[in-house]
């Protein structure tokens, strides 16, 4: 917890106006002789001494967040200061309108609120500010605003398809190569020649074999190799499902957004690849310096899932296309709301890559929309279906993540040899 | 822009029972009211309710001050011969609508008021009115309104009731909560 800025103590003013007030009754009832006037300032005489008490110290508030599996839950304590009678606590989450309860020291020490889990990476969850009271109402002091913030991991998704590059890497791998090497895929019989292992002989095959018995035959296999992949995030927006809310993008109302189908798709990916043996690279194309160099093994799945937990939307930098490996497959997950995005896609394609365009973008809800938006919203997609039927044109995979049978559309762009 | 359907996301913080924080402005207008009704007359009665609606509405401003200076006006105004069983009615009133306005002063009106956190001003202004009261049935029985002891049993018991009242219930309440 660290220590407030501002630890003082303001008067209100109605204690002092009390205490003249109860002294003028008090001093009328007095002097007309009337001790009926006279008690009806006592009691309110009382009250201004009471409001005279001071309390003592600073009160501060903590957060601690807590994120269960659909629920963030929020503890918030407030406490520091002696004598104080009551607590407003002013609470807003996920950067909506605050909420206000007014609360005894006692349970302000230990206030729980569970907040639903709305999205995923980096967000505000929580804004606690308000003030504390003492001396009848008279004395009050403002916390200093508290702001909790929190990241939450993607969930850990895994493909059932592997998309293979046109070529594989010549380092040994996961996949049989066409090419000799000491996979466990057979390939053929052939003579013996110097270099060959031993235990490759074939001594059956050397039995029935025509040729003069010196000669020996050994089995041939195919070798082995190993995949490279990219993944391209575009994190340049980050729009929610609700079309409405493209302009302020609220994260209370926004809906499941285009990062929260972003994240776990990236993850998914290099997942799979990574338990298949392969390398993979992770690169953010608005953010030159926010990416992962190509590698294998499960550090490599800790790194990017690391790198993918804290991108943000960047939407006023500078886009830079990534320098990739020969031969890779190409994962590009955006949007596609922009054109540079599916131009780097086509300029990939035409490179020789395996190119597949991972669309992000949530199952629009119009809900609230008026004919302005419903018309804007309708120009968007008309423009964002064509291009996303002319990178299908080039060779492009398209994939919608949030498609119930998108490993069955990478199965089938798997089989599809098509053009290289 | 048409709002969004999409229903906001509000910290809900589980206090136990609760008030909503407007109910304090208006206990302040209603005491107002009934303590203008006790003690005022004629035109100031009328000029009393407009000042409690108004100190409801504005309780931050000097309103509620001007309400507590008319009524010790319009008791100082009423004949001292013929006191009765109204001024220790007008002694809690008067404080209860005191201590009402601090805190409404204090508490957003757009707010879940924790009724244990109502516990210290209602246990400071039990306390405060143990010896008002006594001090009230006193006058009243030196003016020959009231029997000594039927006023000080009912008073005393009354007061005790109170005063258990008072220690007992907030501490449930904080315990609930």
């Amino acid at each position: 917890m660290s220590t407030p800025t501002a630890q003082r103590w303001h008067r209100r003013g109605g204690g002092a106006a009390l205490g003249m007030l109860a002294l003028v009754i008090l001093g009328v009832g007095l002097g007309f002789g009337r001790a009926d006037v006279a008690l009806l300032g006592l009691p309110l005489a009382a009250t201004a001494a009471v409001a005279l008490r001071r309390p003592v110290g600073g009160a501060s508030a903590a957060i601690t967040l807590t994120a269960e599996d659909d629920a963030i839950v929020a503890e918030v304590r407030i406490d520091g200061a002696t004598g104080t009678e009551l607590v407003v606590v002013q609470a807003a989450a996920y950067e909506e309108p605050p909420t206000t309860v007014v609360v005894s020291p006692r349970r302000a020490a230990a206030l729980t609120a569970r907040l639903p889990l709305l999205h995923g990476g980096p967000q505000e969850v929580l804004r606690v500010g308000g003030q504390v009271v003492a001396a009848g109402g008279d004395l009050v002091q403002h916390l200093d605003p508290r702001i909790a913030r929190t990241t939450i991991a993607p969930a850990r998704e895994r493909m059932t398809s592997l998309l293979l590059p046109h070529r594989l890497t010549n380092r040994p791998g996961g996949h049989a190569a066409r090419r000799l090497g000491d996979g466990l895929d057979f390939r053929d019989l052939a003579p013996f020649t110097p270099g060959d292992r031993l235990r490759r002989i074939d001594w059956r095959a050397t039995a029935r074999s025509p040729r003069p018995e010196s000669e020996l035959i050994v089995r041939r296999m195919d070798a082995t190799a190993e995949a490279a992949a990219v993944v391209v995030l575009d994190s340049r927006d980050d729009v929610g499902s609700v079309v409405v809310e493209w302009g302020s993008n609220r994260p209370a109302r926004k809906g499941v957004s285009s990062l929260d189908l972003a994240r776990p798709a990236v993850v998914a990916i290099a997942a799979t690849y990574l338990d298949a043996g392969d390398r993979v690279a992770f690169h953010d194309l608005m953010s030159a310096g926010a990416g992962t160099r190509s590698g294998g093994g499960r550090r490599k799945l800790e790194q990017i899932r690391a790198v993918v937990n804290r991108t943000v939307p960047r939407a006023g930098a500078s886009f830079r296309a990534p320098v990739l490996p020969t031969a890779a497959v190409v994962y590009l997950v955006s949007t596609f709301l922009d054109e540079d995005v599916a131009a780097l896609a086509v300029l990939w394609r035409s490179a020789g890559h395996r190119v597949v365009a991972v669309d992000v973008l949530p199952e629009p809800s119009l809900d609230g929309a008026d004919e302005a938006h419903r018309l804007a919203h309708r120009v968007l997609q008309l423009e964002r279906d064509d291009r996303l039927d002319r990178l299908r044109r080039v060779g492009v995979t398209v994939v919608a993540w949030r498609d119930a049978d998108r490993d069955l559309l990478l199965r089938q762009a798997e089989r599809y040899r098509g053009r290289r | 822009m048409s709002g969004s359907a999409r229903p906001a996301v509000r910290a809900v913080f589980r206090i136990g029972p609760w008030v909503p924080g407007s109910l304090l402005p208006v206990a302040v207008g209603l005491v107002g009211v009934a303590a203008s009704l006790l003690v005022l007359q004629d035109v100031l009665a009328l000029v009393g309710a407009a000042l409690s609606v108004a100190a409801a509405v504005r309780v931050r401003s000097a309103v509620p001050w001007l309400l507590v200076a008319l009524l010790a006006v319009g008791q100082l105004l009423r004949d001292p011969t013929g006191l009765d069983a109204s001024l220790p009615a007008l002694v809690l009133a008067l404080h209860v609508l005191v201590v009402l306005v601090l805190l409404a002063r204090s508490v957003p009106v757009r707010s879940r008021l924790q009724l244990a956190a109502l516990g210290p001003a209602a246990l400071t202004t039990g306390l405060v009115q143990v010896p008002a009261q006594v001090v009230a049935a006193a006058l009243l029985v030196v003016g020959g309104r009231l029997q000594i002891l039927p006023v000080a049993s009912t008073i005393g018991g009354s007061l005790l009731v109170l005063l258990a009242g008072l220690l007992i219930v907030p501490r449930r309440a904080d315990r609930e909560a």
